[in-house]
């Protein structure tokens, strides 16, 4: 069968149908493209920074809080607060594979540097935590460890990812510094001086200590506002901290008590507590990490660890449900809009095989069999579609572009960097064409099985009598 | 002697029937009622009647458009109606040629598109298709030219020409691919009297060389005289009733004196015996054929002499 001859002959003759059905193709691929491609660029641009990249089997735990308005009160004393005991709990949880504390360093710590960077010396009270090196082993840059103070007596220290970008969007532009990337932080030293204060002034007997910390990798798990230590490090400096402070206090008890007797015995009683407490290595904990062994376990985990007492980071939750709602909508549009657009072409091609019956008849009469007649309206229906399609990815492309160069221009200045708010990924591309050369042949076989139901003589006898 | 394949189709105790819509009772009205009939190679048949007789059914049954009929319908000894969907639209593809009363062009395609259809349809390698190709346009000018369209742009709109020429444009498309038998219903019934001269000579014409272009110059037409005269001789034979089998072995007896062998050309040589069965009550097309089959209240009686002129008259 001389099968192009005829496709020619028919797609010409049939031009203004097939742009109507063309038409429907390049609207549905051009808003396939659009919300797929702001979709992806969202979550990819703007979601996936924002939120922390831990795998969804870990979750994080915080200390059961009050609040009244923007004022949280710890309510530790009420069962949801967390410390040792409260992690022994958690890991006897079913489910719980390990946990990890969010050790609190207990003392205050300046940070000091940053010549390199930014060409002068400034000094920051810094909010430090200490992580296991199990958990963030994975974030640790080659070359560098994550256990504890190094041989030459540097601290590892892990920076938040995010804390990179909030410098760069915010901080870089107003001093006017060029940004940093990952790599060039990696092994920046800076001094801290523990027990250091630069917003508290110093009490009489506090210790302070200085070392040089340097920076070994960024991490999701890390502390966004400060820098996280190893766990045992910080484990071993608020151990230090709470004695050097005790043994100072209880000298300054001594001598008062020589011009106090009659107080001595109360305060002696006082301070036999605080060695106890102590000894039970009751570090402050900011929250903690649980491993569950299954991904299909964190729902049950997660309830059982609430029924508990105990308190989730909702951020990610929250922001996910924000991100399942949004797709779920434009999920919904989406299938409208592509559900109209089948509809279009199939009703189009209804019509238009309807004025051509009479005409496949022919055909049909001159030999054609009925599977060539209905290869020959889906090929129309495919070339058809391709064109669409291409049209509809093209314009959808031209729309993200335009869409991406507003939202910058209009967008105000965000504490996270965008790259990108849309994304032109060939998979995209790829499968909005192929839906619209799908859709335009889908939406034609069934008009063309019924274009070929007809027996010839009784379609070509309604003409002739 | 003519070989049992000179029978190019065969209908045996074919019955068809539709329900009678004027009628409430549900009765059924006869429209072909037993009908037996052979069709030879070389053949030119009329099949003449009143307009509801039937003859576009009978045509339609015969060429295998329709299968809804009781009885067989053989060609070359094979059943059509046990052929598949696929097999039937070959036969018509490949063995037969259609001119319908209404032209059935298609509108949008050009003189030489119209032409080439069954060409397009022919299921062909690759290879064999660039080789059709290549003859393509050569043959189509030759058919266009025998229909008397020589002077007509091929690449002209079929939307453009007169009755005639549209009628011609179909017979040209019956012929391209040189069928086995031409199928014609009501040819002339649309045309002017000229034009109507212009289409039974082409039927004529084909009858006479065969359908295919390249076979001009092999049958002479003192051969095909001799064809007619044999046949008249044949219809006197069978003027003695419906056609029984007797009948068509007679028939069969009068072709095998060996008539058609002169429209056959020299042994050897490429050649398409083209049967024509035509519909029609156009008396100038019936007395150009061979045999004149009157349809009647679902028989076919086979007319001449008088009986021929009264059927004509009617």
């Amino acid at each position: 069968m001389r099968f192009a001859m005829l496709l020619r002959t028919e797609l010409r003759r049939s031009w203004r149908r097939l742009l109507v059905v063309s038409m429907a193709v390049v609207a549905s691929v051009s808003t396939l493209t659009v919300l797929g491609g702001l979709g992806l660029g969202v979550y990819s641009g703007v979601v996936e920074p924002l939120l922390p990249r831990l795998p969804l089997r870990l979750l994080k735990i915080e200390p059961r809080a009050v609040s009244i308005g923007p004022i949280a009160f710890d309510v530790a004393s009420l069962g949801g607060g967390l410390d040792d005991r409260a992690l022994e709990r958690l890991r006897a949880l079913k489910g719980v594979d390990a946990v990890y504390p969010i050790v609190a360093a207990s003392f205050p710590m300046r940070a000091v540097g940053g010549e390199g960077f930014i060409g002068r010396r400034i000094q920051t009270d810094v909010f430090a935590t200490g992580l296991s090196s199990e958990l963030v082993h994975d974030d640790v840059s080659a070359g560098y460890t994550f256990d504890d103070v190094d041989a030459e007596g540097r601290v590892p220290v892990l920076v938040a990812r995010r804390l990179l970008e909030l410098y760069n969007t915010t901080v870089a532009p107003a001093i006017d510094k060029p940004r940093l990337s990952s790599e060039a932080l990696i092994g920046f030293e800076f001094e801290l001086v523990l027990g250091a204060s630069v917003a508290r002034a110093a009490q009489t007997g506090d210790p302070m200590v200085r070392h040089v910390a340097r920076i070994v990798g960024l991490s999701d798990h890390a502390n966004l506002v400060g820098i996280t230590i190893p766990e045992k490090t910080l484990r071993r400096w608020n151990r230090w901290w709470a004695e050097t402070r005790r043994g100072e206090t209880q000298r300054a008890e001594t001598r008062r008590a020589e011009t106090r007797r009659a107080e001595a015995s109360r305060a002696e009683a006082s301070r036999a507590e605080r060695p106890r407490a102590s000894e039970r290595d009751d570090d402050p904990l900011s929250g903690a990490f649980v491993r569950i062994e299954d991904e299909a376990l964190v729902g049950e985990v997660s309830a059982a660890i609430e029924r508990a007492g105990f308190r989730m980071d909702e951020t990610p939750k929250l922001l996910g449900v924000a991100v399942n709602v949004g797709l779920i909508v434009s999920g919904l549009f989406l299938f409208v809009v592509i559900g109209l657009a089948v509809l279009t072409i199939a009703q189009a091609f209804f019509l238009l095989l309807r004025e051509r019956r009479f005409d496949f008849a022919i055909l049909r009469a001159l030999g054609a069999r009925r599977k060539d007649v209905r290869a020959l309206v889906v090929s129309e229906a495919a070339v058809v579609g391709a064109l669409g399609a291409v049209g509809g990815a093209t314009l959808g492309v031209g729309l993200l572009l335009g869409l991406e160069a507003w939202f910058f221009a209009k967008l105000p200045r965000l504490p996270v960097q965008l790259d990108h708010v849309v994304s032109l990924s060939p998979g995209l591309l790829i499968g909005a064409v192929g839906f619209g050369f799908m859709a335009s042949s889908l939406g034609a076989v069934v008009p063309a099985m019924m274009a070929t139901r007809e027996a010839p003589l009784d379609v070509l006898r309604g003409s002739s009598g | 002697m003519l070989s049992s394949n000179d029978v190019l189709l065969e209908l045996v105790r074919v019955q068809k029937s539709f329900l009678d819509g004027e009628t409430s009772s549900g009765a059924r009205r006869t429209i072909l009622g037993g009908i037996d009939l052979e069709v030879h190679a070389g053949a030119l048949m009329a099949i003449v009647g009143a307009s509801g007789a039937g003859k576009s059914t009978l045509l339609s049954v015969m060429s295998g458009l329709d299968v809804v009929f009781d009885g067989e319908v053989r060609l070359n000894g094979r059943a059509i109606k046990a052929m598949s969907d696929d097999e039937r639209a070959r036969l018509r593809n490949e063995a037969f040629g259609f001119v319908f009363q209404s032209f059935h062009l298609l509108e949008h395609l050009t003189v030489a598109q119209n032409v080439a259809l069954p060409l397009w349809l022919v299921k062909r390698s690759a290879k064999s298709s660039k080789r059709a190709t290549d003859d393509e346009t050569d043959r189509i000018r030759e058919v266009l030219d025998r229909v008397g369209l020589g002077d007509v742009s091929p690449s002209a709109s079929v939307r453009r020409l007169s009755g005639g020429e549209r009628q011609r444009v179909a017979m040209a498309r019956a012929i391209v691919h040189r069928p086995h038998i031409l199928f014609a219903d009501e040819p002339t019934g649309n045309l002017d009297d000229a034009t109507s001269a212009l289409v039974i000579s082409v039927l004529d014409d084909l009858r006479r060389r065969g359908s295919a272009p390249s076979d001009r110059g092999t049958h002479g037409d003192g051969g095909t005289h001799g064809d007619r005269g044999k046949h008249a001789d044949r219809s006197k034979d069978a003027d003695r009733g419906a056609l029984g089998d007797g009948g068509m072995h007679g028939d069969r007896g009068a072709l095998g004196d060996g008539g058609m062998h002169g429209d056959r050309g020299a042994p050897g040589e490429h050649s398409v015996r083209c049967a024509v069965v035509v519909a029609t009550h156009d008396p100038r097309l019936a007395r150009r054929c061979d045999r004149v089959l009157r349809l009647e209240k679902g028989r076919l009686e086979e007319v001449a002499g008088d009986a021929l002129r009264d059927a004509l008259a009617d």
